[in-house]
């Protein structure tokens, strides 16, 4: 950043400057897109370099989530079309842990700006966990707080930390028909404790359907992983 | 016109893509406890699991390979356990799994491992015992189906961990390859004990995608896991064996595949895994039989039977002309339903509603 400011902002070298103000500058664009043609191409090694050139170029880490979450959006949009495969989404999931590895020294600045909080985890009864951690990869990724609880999650556990986090959004996987049931547990505890008008409920997973999501009262049902974004994008426009 | 064939011959028409007697059924994955509930008696091993397709008329019995006489699982407390090729599995509540549990982890994590590994032996005493009683018991008129559990990618992927198998795909693609390799050769020698044990149908049971389609792209597929498929599809059938490819999921950016490799009929299929059956019979209904069609994931567990019956109908109805049609679940008869009385209700009425709807000439 100050090797930017020097570069295009001699004057001021105390203000900070967003994403807008350096293209007013000047800024080229390119290395943004570079970082989203990594995840794109899921080339892990070159994201690090990537995201350091970005870096490097006066972007913060803002920018770069910004990058990734719109890399997800296309993936999404491919994953959607057929055109993408679960091995890529896997794929472009390590990239985008490498490109937060280089990111993770940069967080502090970024951390007022991370747009909300998400508690994620696999219900209770039920361990697989693929799915919902490329959930939780893209959400990391794309500037959220992520609280991943991991598999088998009793009801309780979701709701208490919920609370202790003050999480604007919780994410509901389940891969068995049985399993899906304890989706709605979770859900009705969260209206016994009074915190269901304070969180958005995301549900997802094989058995999961539109029809089944409304029957148990989630707010939205994501069909695969990449559509949490869009979801959450959705809450927050709302809110 | 009432039922005159026996199960095997229709078995064998049905995969010809002609019109049997009937429309045969299958049921390949069975919970013990689904057995015990439709039989009413505890369940003690392989002479239950006959009775079931004996008593149900289910015309393809499907028998897995056994485990080498005298091995056990290992169990590592209650419910975690080892299976025979090292990898770990768990029972959760709400159900077994026929004697299998939930996969947790793998055996291998590093290539290197690889070299120290001892694959199970697909030759030890034992593998055969259950399909041999079997067919003792009802090989001269069920279309007895010696079924190769987990084949090659899906084996080889969980050794690793499917998630960690689809990264070395890329990372570490000879590694890949000789997993694929090894599982392709043990698949291959149980098959050829299948077959001399008197199997004329194979079911090869590999789990290459899910509802979503293939875990992995067409064209990796085609390099990496369809060599070993065609090799041991076309093993099988010059051995004079008819194969049934079963594969999870949404399969059908891989159709050409199965249908280069040469087998005989694709199982499961259903509208609720994105794979209509009236659809792949126009598609490629010529070349291919088809196996399936009763939603496991919401009809069964949870429709009524009125309901039931009402969808067997629209199947057979929409999916009978011309044969080629195997009813059957969309996928297996498991216990992970909060419901068991109502989902074994519900089997059988659509049993029943098959039997009784799917008797050629059927009028759409």
């Amino acid at each position: 950043m100050m090797n930017v400011l020097n570069s295009y902002c001699p004057t001021d070298n105390s203000k900070v400057l967003s994403l807008n103000s350096l293209k007013e500058f000047g800024l080229r664009e390119e290395s943004l897109e570079a970082v989203k043609d990594c995840l794109l191409r899921f080339d892990s090694k070159s994201m690090r370099s990537a995201v350091d050139n970005a870096l490097r170029d006066g972007f913060t880490a803002s920018d770069v989530i910004a990058s990734i979450k719109k890399g997800f959006e296309e993936i999404s949009r491919k994953y959607d079309a057929g055109e993408f495969f679960l091995s890529e989404l896997i794929m472009s999931g390590e990239a985008a842990k490498a490109a937060l590895e280089v990111l993770k020294p940069h967080f502090q600045e970024t951390a007022r700006e991370r747009s909300a909080k998400v508690v994620i985890g696999t219900v209770e009864g039920d361990i697989h966990d693929i799915g919902k951690n490329i959930v939780s990869t893209i959400l990391l990724s794309s500037g959220f707080d992520v609280y991943d609880l991991g598999v088998d999650v009793k009801s309780r556990d979701f709701v208490s930390k919920i609370k202790q986090t003050d999480a604007q959004i919780l994410a509901l996987s389940a891969l068995l028909t049985s399993t899906r049931l304890n989706m709605r547990t979770v859900i009705e505890d969260l209206k016994k404790e009074g915190l269901r008008d304070k969180v958005r409920v995301i549900v997802g997973g094989q058995p999961i359907t539109q029809e089944f999501a409304q029957q148990i009262g989630a707010d939205a049902y994501v069909d695969d992983a990449p559509k949490v974004l869009t979801a959450i994008d959705k809450f927050i426009q709302v809110t | 016109m009432c039922a005159s064939m026996t199960p095997k011959e229709r078995a064998h028409l049905v995969l010809e893509h002609k019109e049997p007697d009937r429309i045969p059924l299958i049921e390949a994955w069975l919970s013990d406890v689904v057995i015990e509930r439709v039989l009413q008696r505890p369940f003690k091993g392989t002479v239950d699991i006959v009775d079931f397709y004996r008593k149900l008329e289910i015309d393809f019995a499907c028998i897995s390979f056994g485990s080498p006489i005298g091995w056990e699982k290992k169990f590592l407390d209650e419910s975690v356990f080892l299976d025979e090729w090292g990898r770990k599995w768990q029972y959760l509540k709400g159900g077994m799994w026929g004697g299998y549990g939930m996969y947790i982890d793998g055996t291998i994590k590093t290539p290197e491992q690889l070299d120290e590994y001892e694959f199970p032996n697909p030759n030890a005493p034992g593998r055969m015992d259950a399909f041999e009683t079997c067919m003792g018991m009802i090989g001269n008129d069920y279309a007895v189906t010696g079924t190769i559990d987990e084949g090659i990618f899906q084996r080889a992927a969980l050794m690793t961990g499917l998630k960690e198998f689809l990264i070395y795909l890329y990372e570490n693609p000879s590694f890949v390859r000789e997993l694929l390799k090894r599982h392709y050769e043990f698949a291959l020698e149980i098959g050829k004990q299948f077959i001399e044990a008197g199997a004329e149908f194979i079911l090869h049971g590999d789990d290459v995608a899910d509802n979503h389609g293939p875990f992995l792209p067409p064209k990796l597929y085609e390099e990496f896991v369809y060599p070993y498929d065609k090799a041991l599809t076309q093993s099988l059938k010059k051995r004079g064996a008819r194969v049934i490819r079963h594969s999870d999921g949404k399969l059908i950016p891989l159709m050409s595949y199965f249908l280069d490799m040469g087998v005989d009929a694709i199982a499961p299929v259903g509208r609720d895994i994105g794979m209509s059956i009236a659809e792949l019979k126009r598609n490629y209904g010529n070349r291919l039989s088809f196996a399936g069609g009763v939603d496991i994931i919401d009809l069964l567990p949870f429709g009524s039977e009125d309901d039931v019956e009402k969808e067997v109908v629209r199947i057979i109805r929409e999916a009978s002309s011309g044969g080629g049609l195997i009813l059957g679940s969309s996928n297996s008869l498991h216990t992970y339903v909060p419901d068991l009385d109502k989902l074994v209700r519900n089997v059988f009425k659509y049993v029943q509603t098959a039997h009784k709807s799917g008797v050629y000439p059927i009028t759409s």
